[in-house]
């Protein structure tokens, strides 16, 4: 079968509409060698970039305002040239720009895509002209290569992937007429070496046999802060990635093949300041030290570009630099409102001395929130002058959202104590407060008590809390057993039910959250419950501040050299003659 | 370019585009497309579904709407892109910073949970 050849041409004006006749042009052409839809979709994409470029720089010339663009087609082979008579600008060796980290950079996508998409990209400047020509191979019966359709550069007879083969040592040297395809692919590859951009090959050549080839794992590290290399290395294939201070974080930068690592720490003479790792497995080409500073600075070109590699990896770096002074700042304004916000949070617990005007019951409180803010609190206060209100709760989660369900919490518990005296009603009216517009799903664990001064009753409700500790009289500390309830916050309809006891003079009542009894030592062991009983019943005989004060020394010994990781709270209350 | 704008449940738009996204289609869509999706914090889901071709103008166009969107507080998420389309957003790095999902819903699920 004769290879099919097709040919057109079209000059369009410079304007944004020339772009879609440009395109219909490179469609039909396609469609008639029988591209199928994804090579359509790619000869398009480059057409489109390419033009879309061309157009928008290569107005400027008012004599002659024309792109020119020439699509032929030989065997499964498509080539498209795009010329225009403006400024000088090289999209197919202009640098893929790195990919975006973040949304803060981006630019640059279209020379990114070109590279990608087409099977080769080469620009010239010729006759005054911007010439950008790409190559895009499409399904059917393979053919070769077109002759003499892109005149320097390597062969391209089988063209499976993009990357160079580079040859055992890339410093073997073959007398030109011994050279095969793989030397010429690799001769080619050098040229398009961001540093050698514009050199002239013969003049590389016999430095480059002083350079050493060197293959690593993805993940292998090249350079580690505070090392150094005496070699400036090359991206042959693969990439490499950067990182500052930790290998896990994000990377702050990625070179790609053609691109250099390691030039800063060569030329400053100082060690590394990030680690150099490789992404995907990757090929180099390290070039020693003294090469490149002695010989190869004097071709021309290498200097001029060496230096403005340099000064973008600069002006990258001072940006960076002002990320980070940004990002410090703000940390320390989130240090400063986070701690403005646990002082609010503790300045809403009450004041000790508690109930100091009842001469019949003994009172203490303790809370000590953890490093990061939470959502602990206790409160005791009368209700009228027969009866005193005691509660502790512990919100789910920690961090800002807890610290302010916490503040709605005490709030709402604050106002339906204000008409109401039956723990049972005020209970259910908090969770039903809660539910409304709860649209984090956090929730409360909470006791609430009354205890009436005249009838020494305690009637007492829990909402999914802790079991407390209560001793009648002389008798030892056992659990309290209250009916059960869910925690507050998440069924409005939720059932609670009261309990009652009688607290006759010299009973205790014990309230704490999870923060004691969780608090763990070095041996991963927790405080527990048992040694919360054992602990407080040693402790049974004193004074409420005695019996906190002497819990929570307990739990600092037992969790000592640990960070405490929860609030730590208690509420201790007694009854007296 | 075609766009609709479908309003979501919360503060929530589905935004649908048509055609094909190169210079023109992103000229066509500018001013609707950025005053719907920059002007106030909100979550945007872009439905790609009916974008037969993009070009690096409309992921232009779709990083700004995103900058825009992040700087304020909301977010744009990309659904349902073509398989071509998808290699061209990958490509550009675009996955790598805007959430891109297979589907309209999941865009809709996860997109708002994350």
């Amino acid at each position: 079968m004769a290879t099919q050849r097709l040919s057109r041409r079209l000059q369009v004006p410079n304007e944004l509409a020339s772009v879609r006749r440009g395109v219909d042009l490179v469609r039909e052409i396609g469609a008639e060698a029988g591209m199928d839809e994804d090579d359509l979709f790619r000869a398009d994409l480059c057409l489109t970039e390419a033009l879309t470029n061309s157009i928008v720089h290569g107005g400027k010339d008012a004599q002659a305002p024309q792109t020119e663009i020439v699509c032929e087609v030989a065997g499964n082979w498509l080539r498209c040239r795009i010329s225009d008579s403006g400024d000088p600008f090289d999209p197919a060796s202009a640098e893929p720009p790195p990919l975006p980290t973040s949304l803060a950079v981006e630019g640059g996508a279209g020379v990114r895509l070109l590279h990608r998409f087409a099977e080769e990209c080469q620009y010239e400047r010729r006759a005054g002209r911007n010439v950008l020509t790409f190559v895009i191979r499409f399904g059917g019966e393979d053919t070769r290569f077109p002759d003499n359709w892109i005149e320097r550069g390597p062969d391209r007879r089988s063209l499976k992937s993009a990357e160079p083969v580079v040859p055992a040592m890339a410093g073997d040297l073959r007398p030109l007429r011994e050279r095969t395809n793989d030397d010429r692919r690799w001769n080619g590859f050098i040229s398009r070496i961001r540093i050698f951009r514009g050199a002239a090959y013969s003049d590389l050549e016999p430095l480059l046999a002083e350079c050493r080839r060197q293959c690593m794992a993805a993940g292998e590290v090249w350079l580690a802060p505070g090392e150094r290399s005496p070699d400036v290395a090359v991206v042959l294939s693969g990439r490499l990635r950067v990182h500052v201070e930790r290998k896990d974080t994000a990377p702050i930068h990625v070179i790609e093949a053609g691109h250099c690592a390691g030039e800063m720490q060569l030329l400053d003479g100082k060690a590394a300041s990030a680690f150099v790792i490789a992404d995907v497995d990757s090929e180099l080409l390290m070039i020693p030290g003294d090469v490149l500073l002695k010989k190869m600075m004097v071709v021309p070109g290498v200097a001029e570009n060496l230096l403005s590699i340099l000064a973008g990896r600069i002006r990258r770096s001072d940006r960076l630099i002002a990320d980070q002074v940004r990002a410090a700042l703000e940390l320390e304004r989130l240090q400063r409102e986070l701690k403005l916000a646990k002082e609010i949070q503790t300045s809403m617990l009450p004041v000790p001395p508690l109930f100091p005007e009842q001469p019949q019951v003994d009172c203490a409180g303790y809370m000590r929130p953890a490093r990061e803010i939470g959502g602990d609190f206790y409160d005791a206060f009368p209700l009228d002058a027969d009866r005193l209100f005691l509660t502790i709760g512990d919100i789910c989660g920690k961090g800002l959202p807890s610290a302010l369900f916490m503040v709605r919490t005490l709030t709402t518990l604050w106002n339906e104590t204000a008409r109401r005296r039956k723990p049972l009603r005020i209970v259910e009216l908090v969770n039903r407060h809660l539910c409304n517009n709860n649209d984090t799903s956090l929730f409360v664990s909470l006791f609430c008590a009354v205890y009436d001064l005249s009838s020494r009753q305690l009637t007492y409700v829990n909402a999914g809390h802790n079991p407390p500790l209560i001793a009648l009289g002389d008798e030892p500390f056992h659990w309290l057993a209250s009916p059960p309830g869910v925690v507050a916050g998440i069924l409005p309809d939720a059932a609670y039910r009261a309990g009652t006891v009688h607290l006759p003079p010299g009973s205790r009542l014990l309230l704490y959250t999870d923060g004691l009894t969780d608090a763990e030592s070095v041996d991963n062991e927790w405080f527990g419950q048992d040694r919360l009983l054992a602990t407080a019943e040693s402790l049974r005989t004193g004074s409420m501040t005695e019996l906190a004060n002497g819990l929570v020394d307990a739990v600092d010994r037992f969790a000592t050299g640990r960070e405490q990781a929860d609030d730590v709270t208690l509420l201790a209350f007694g009854t007296r003659d | 370019m075609k766009m609709t704008i479908q309003q979501l449940e919360g503060d929530s738009i589905l935004v649908g585009l048509e055609g094909r996204f190169d210079i023109e289609g992103a000229q066509s869509i500018e001013d609707p497309f950025t005053f719907a999706t920059t002007t106030k914090a909100r979550r945007v889901v872009v439905d790609l579904s009916s974008v037969d071709f993009i070009a690096s103008i409309g992921i232009r166009t779709l990083f700004s709407a995103a900058r825009a969107q992040s700087q304020r507080g909301g977010r744009i998420v990309l659904a349902a892109p073509s398989e071509m389309v998808r290699k061209v957003l990958v490509t550009a790095g675009v996955d790598q910073v805007i959430p891109l999902f297979d589907t309209v819903e999941a865009a809709l699920v996860r997109g708002n949970a994350t």
